[in-house]
């Protein structure tokens, strides 16, 4: 398995967060997290990426454990987690030839390469200052595909993009996917996540509601907005 | 290692290519040619005409007092602030602690960045205000070099603790400016407080920002020199792990 959440739990001051949080992700998997916004999705890939501390539980990346081993873990870890986190007065090209540091294998052609699959090459001087959302969303995919990680977390991966942008999100989710490596991005849009996940979990209230195979929901409901909305409505004693 | 290095020059790099610190460093070129200029307009011309001979320190040591007190400090406390109350404020703290390295190592080689960037504006202020006090007709002996160096170099140890002290105050602020606002507002209390309080003199690590005084010329006893080393070193040890422990419980 490349990441294992064991009842990961974490609850803000104010009560909302993510709560007995488990799946597992293996290598060319695609999951899927779907909920509304504040369901729980960002808490539960910022706790496995160290942002903020699980209160409970268990979270492995590659059998390591990612709150004790941060720095291994990460190691085999890349994400694009909410806004993408560009320094503004650098030029797109050091903001990743910066995070290209902690990575032995990235070099400059690695670099270039990012680059030019997220159609960003021709603007790599400009600084981030001035660059459009979604352009900025493109640098925050290439910082997350630059060291080519086993796991790859990507929030809201579409946000800010235009339909060019999003397809070119899914073509490179399912590249990754293709090349072994175990992807977990989320979405509020049901439609986003059935045209690329290969496995849907759903995340509402801050507590797993569900989690299957692409193929199991699409042989019994027409859409994986159906099987949202009967998971929402079962969970609050009521029918689809 | 490896790691911690990417960091620091990471760091580093965040740093210089911000035009204010390249502002900051003209404008210290400017002072030490400002004080070259009038401390030769004031031995010399003033002194030839009016029959009355100033003696005005040598530039490296003269312009230090300044810089030490003044600029030095503020220097830190934007760079502090910079690291890490902006970028948490930012969110661009995240593109560092989701990388693949530790975050007291992380917390280090922002520390070392920004005492990195002070290390160069000492070293540039010495070597621009030598310059200018040699070519100008009032040069130093080798012996007064020297001195002028070890102080310079002395200066980094208290320089060091200041930062220490500052970054934490920076991990618990919110908004850079706010910060910034804090910590001089805080300096400036911890500056004059010994006046009014003098054993405080004796126990604020802000009064021996000067201590290169003492280890330079009229050599002090080695138990006063002792007792001065622990307090600094205690202090730069307890604001270090103090403010790793608090970075490493920090969410982003």
């Amino acid at each position: 398995m490349i990441l294992e959440l064991n009842n990961v739990t974490k609850l803000y001051r104010n009560g909302r967060g993510a709560r007995d949080i488990s799946f597992a992700l293996s290598p060319g998997e695609i999951l899927g997290l779907l909920g509304p916004n504040g369901s729980g999705k960002t808490t539960t890939m910022k706790a496995i990426a160290g942002l903020v501390r699980a209160n409970e539980g268990e979270i492995r990346v590659c059998g390591i454990d990612a709150i004790t081993q941060h720095e291994k873990a990460m190691g085999h870890t890349s994400c694009l987690i909410e806004a993408p986190a560009l320094y503004e007065h650098l030029s797109a090209l050091k903001n990743l030839q910066m995070a290209a540091r902690f990575y032995e294998h990235v070099d400059e052609a690695r670099i270039s390469e990012v680059l030019e699959i997220v159609e960003m090459y021709m603007y790599r001087n400009d600084k981030v200052r001035n660059l459009s959302l979604g352009m900025r969303q493109r640098i925050g995919l290439a910082l997350a595909l630059l060291p080519a990680s086993e796991l790859l977390i990507l929030d809201e991966p579409a946000n800010g993009l235009d339909i060019e942008g999003m397809v070119l999100v899914r073509n490179v989710i399912t590249a990754a996917a293709n090349k072994g490596a175990a992807v977990l991005v989320s979405s509020h849009l049901a439609n986003e996540i059935q045209l690329c996940a290969t496995k849907v979990a759903v995340i509402h209230g801050g507590k797993l509601l569900g989690l299957s195979a692409m193929d199991d929901i699409l042989s019994e409901y027409s859409s994986v907005e159906n099987y949202f909305i009967d998971l929402v409505s079962k969970s609050r004693g009521g029918y689809a | 290692m490896r790691l911690f290095y990417a960091a620091y020059r990471n760091e580093t790099d965040k740093l210089i290519r911000r035009k204010k610190y390249i502002v900051f460093l003209i404008l210290g070129i400017a002072i030490c040619l400002i004080w070259a200029i009038g401390g030769s307009l004031l031995s010399d011309v003033i002194g030839r005409n009016i029959g009355l001979f100033i003696v005005l320190t040598p530039t490296p040591m003269g312009v230090l007092p300044f810089f030490l007190q003044v600029l030095l400090p503020l220097l830190i406390f934007m760079g502090v602030t910079d690291l890490i109350t902006t970028e948490g404020a930012e969110h661009t703290m995240k593109a560092m602690i989701f990388r693949p390295i530790e975050r007291w190592k992380l917390y280090g080689a922002k520390l070392l960045g920004v005492m990195t960037y002070v290390a160069f504006y000492l070293a540039c202020i010495f070597t621009i205000s030598l310059i200018f006090n040699q070519t100008m007709g009032r040069a130093l002996s080798f012996i007064g070099m020297w001195e002028a160096f070890a102080s310079y170099a002395l200066t980094l140890p208290t320089l060091a603790v200041l930062a220490t002290f500052a970054a934490l105050i920076a991990l618990l602020g919110r908004s850079g400016s706010l910060t910034m606002f804090i910590l001089v507002v805080l300096y400036m209390v911890m500056s004059v407080m010994p006046v009014f309080i003098p054993i405080l003199s004796e126990l604020l690590f802000t009064s021996f920002l000067g201590w290169h005084r003492l280890w330079i010329g009229v050599r002090p006893d080695a138990s006063r020199l002792m007792h001065m080393l622990i307090i600094v070193a205690g202090y730069g040890v307890v604001f270090f792990v103090a403010g790793t422990l608090i970075f490493d419980k920090k969410e982003y």
